[in-house]
């Protein structure tokens, strides 16, 4: 990801003149993250728990309607059933590995700038000044893994929070001061 | 009609600094407030009694809607509660913030920056010009309603808010007054035919002193200047495309339906005229039909022009320093105030009736308040495209040259909608089989001869350019919208790939800003060349760090 000069971009501004933030912030993060490795577990821990509380309830409800209400030749719900939760739990094993090889992140004079997504791509990039306020948070599961997301928010519309998942909570705080710090230096 | 046009407060506000001490003190709602507080709760509380009582003397049945007469009970104590919060109700200007505060048993004390103050607007209906009083609405950037609603206030005291307001912001904001140099000369443009010659007034004394000035100054002591008038023709065919009388006609089906339709047999005894009516045979038959619509589209459509002048009758944009006015109405007059650099994103659309006359209509969008009144948005309904650079000019400097070599999305861009749209018919005629047989498939042939033309004219028609300081873009046909974000308006950037757009080798990318409404903010550019979308990224993204974004 290299941060060479849009060609569309005057040259004189391209070298960065005018942006008056402390640049020795740059080094003290390295220019391109990846997420911390533990996130592929926390993933699959997370989809894991998710299809079995719905996998659990749908079964229990498919046995019922077949053993009294159903029309279809014997085991033919519960089967469809079953695939549906063996493929889901495949998804589940197989996506976190996708996902985390497709997240990464960078910090730099700019801003942030977020690449995710396994079919659908995105880039999400935060001018460094546009940054509002920003939160560290740590749910029960993210405990037991040892991570922490971070919530980026804007005053922008559709995209105003801008979650990062799968951060060590010392790494989602050292970013979180970095872009205060940052947009601190552009403060009103 | 009333000839009356000029705005509520053509007076030139009084110096705000100067006025400072007596207006720190607390300061109560005009005493007016409780003529309107008790005509609130009449028509909220008495009315519907009055009606229900009414209607059961008519005779109707009114088993469902007893309840109103009880909602008539509760008339006093809210009358008695309305009074104590107005006798509770107390507002401050201190020099940075406006304080109000509220409240019988649960005081609140909101105080309200004058910088973060997005819009101040006004309100006032035919009894409120009478009285020399309107309500204010003041809005700051939550999205979330009015920050506070001071109903009623005097004039003057609207005034001063104002003044206080425009001082701090043009205090706050140098950057927008210092660039705009040579535009203030004062003119009044015919918005109808951009005429300007016609009712040029000859430029003021003070229209030189526009060209230095200190920046920094408030502008509070300046002439305002007229941007746009909009004449009564304008307006007149401007209503004749909205869509209002439709609404109306609407929602009269609705409320038809809801109170005097339960059952089938109402329904057909109000239409029952239809039946008797004698309308011949064959071709006369025929023509009195298609008179019959004729004279229902031409009512409509009165009824359309009539709501429209209703609404924004006597349409002024003015601006004095940093601060665009809009003022309207013919019985209820409405006043809205935009600091320039409060503005988020400019639109110009041209939908085809205004087209077809060389016309198009400028909105602007504000971080403040959840959407608004209709025509708050608006800097003109209608302007003629010949002059559109000059108009926008005043309100970012950048906007003053036509934007020229736009860009164009991916050459495939074409090829791919009309994959899609092939897709889309082949599906279409086949669900047409089950129901017409194979005759279904007769509709194929032009069904795709006009995907192909609408394909290639949308895929023509888009457009986006990066001038200086701001991002444009442009789509549509029978529609056509110009957006225009200035880089130091965006709040993030976001470019996304389908697993489609990457075999196509296309991006898209969403530009998103600060906006009143949760769906409004921003523009989606789709369809551009990946290398394309890569740099356009990096470039806005890199010129908004540089740019400071004030609220």
């Amino acid at each position: 990801m290299s941060d060479a000069p849009a060609g569309s971009s005057p040259p004189s501004q391209a070298s960065g003149a005018g942006v008056e933030s402390p640049t020795q912030a740059l080094d003290e993060l390295p220019r391109d993250h990846t997420l911390d490795p533990r996130v592929v577990a926390y993933w699959r821990t997370k989809s894991t728990l998710g299809i079995v509380a719905i996998a659990i309830p749908s079964l229990i409800s498919g046995s019922v309607t077949e053993f009294f209400a159903s029309s279809l030749p014997a085991g033919w719900i519960l089967g469809a059933l079953g695939l549906a939760v063996m493929l889901a739990l495949l998804t589940a094993f197989t996506w976190p590995g996708l996902a985390y090889r497709r997240t990464s992140f960078h910090v730099d004079d700019d801003g942030l700038e977020i690449r995710s997504g396994v079919l659908w791509r995105q880039i999400h990039h935060v001018p460094r000044n546009r940054v509002q306020h920003t939160e560290v948070n740590q749910g029960p599961l993210e405990r037991y893994f040892g991570l922490a997301h971070l919530i980026v928010h804007t005053a922008g519309t559709t995209q105003a929070a801008i979650p990062l998942h799968g951060l060590t909570p010392d790494a989602a705080q050292n970013l979180r001061l970095t872009l205060a710090r940052r947009s601190a230096s552009d403060a009103v | 009609m009333p000839s009356e046009r000029t705005p509520v407060d053509t007076t030139p506000p009084a110096a705000p600094l100067a006025a400072e001490p007596e207006l720190e003190s607390p300061l109560r709602l005009h005493p007016f407030s409780l003529i309107f507080i008790f005509a609130g709760l009449v028509r909220r509380f008495l009315v519907p009694a009055a009606v229900v009582i009414a209607a059961s003397f008519l005779g109707s049945d009114t088993r469902d809607s007893r309840y109103e007469l009880w909602a008539a009970a509760f008339f006093l104590p809210a009358a008695v509660m309305a009074v104590l919060r107005y006798f509770s109700f107390r507002y401050r200007m201190l020099a940075s913030e406006l304080v109000v505060s509220e409240g019988l048993f649960h005081r609140t004390e909101r105080h309200v920056p004058y910088a973060r103050i997005q819009n101040v607007d006004t309100s006032q209906n035919v009894f409120h010009r009478l009285l020399g009083v309107a309500e204010a609405t003041v809005e700051t950037a939550g999205g979330e309603g009015a920050e506070a609603r001071l109903r009623v206030l005097s004039n003057a005291a609207i005034e001063s808010l104002r003044a206080r307001v425009v001082a701090t912001r043009a205090a706050a904001a140098p950057s927008v007054a210092a660039s705009d140099v040579d535009v203030g000369r004062d003119r009044l443009l015919d918005a109808a035919t951009g005429r300007a010659s016609a009712h040029a007034a000859p430029p003021p004394a003070s229209a030189l002193d526009h060209g230095g000035g200190n920046a920094l100054a408030p502008d509070s002591g300046r002439e305002r200047e007229t941007l746009v008038r909009v004449p009564l023709r304008a307006l007149l065919f401007v209503g004749a495309f909205s869509l209002r009388g439709w609404a109306v006609v609407g929602m009269g089906m609705g409320l038809f339906w809801q109170f005097g339709g339960h059952e089938e047999s109402r329904i057909r005894e109000a239409f029952s005229w239809i039946h008797q009516l004698d309308l011949g045979h064959g071709l006369a038959a025929s023509l009195k039909i298609v008179a019959g619509a004729g004279v229902f589209l031409v009512l409509v459509v009165a009824l359309s022009m009539i709501l429209t002048v209703v609404r924004f009758y006597g349409f002024t944009l003015t601006r004095q320093g940093d601060e665009l006015r809009t003022h309207f109405g013919l019985f209820t007059q409405r006043t809205f105030t935009v600091p320039r650099h409060r503005v988020q994103l400019i639109l110009v659309e041209e939908p085809w009736w205004l087209r077809m006359r060389g016309l198009v209509s400028v909105q602007v969008r504000t971080a403040g308040g959840d959407g608004g009144p209709a025509g708050r948005s608006w800097l003109t309904p209608v302007w003629p495209r010949a002059r559109l650079g000059e108009l926008l000019a005043r309100i970012h400097p950048d906007l003053r040259a036509p934007v020229q070599d736009w860009q164009s999305l991916h050459p495939a861009t074409r090829r791919r909608l009309l994959r899609i749209e092939f897709v889309v018919t082949l599906i279409a005629c086949g669900a047409l089989t089950l129901w017409l047989g194979a005759w279904a498939w007769l509709a194929l042939l032009p069904l795709l001869l006009a995907c192909s033309v609408s394909t290639s004219i949308r895929a023509r028609c888009t457009h986006f350019q990066l001038t200086e300081a701001i991002l444009h873009h442009r789509a549509g046909v029978l529609r056509r919208v110009q957006i225009s974000v200035p880089f130091a308006k965006i709040q993030s950037i976001r470019q996304f790939e389908s697993p489609f757009d990457r075999r196509w080798g296309m991006t898209g990318l969403h530009i998103d800003t600060a906006g009143a409404s949760a769906v409004g903010g921003g523009v989606t550019i789709r369809y551009l060349p990946r290398d394309v979308g890569d740099r356009l990224r990096r470039r806005l993204g890199r010129e908004a760090a540089r740019s400071e974004f004030r609220w």
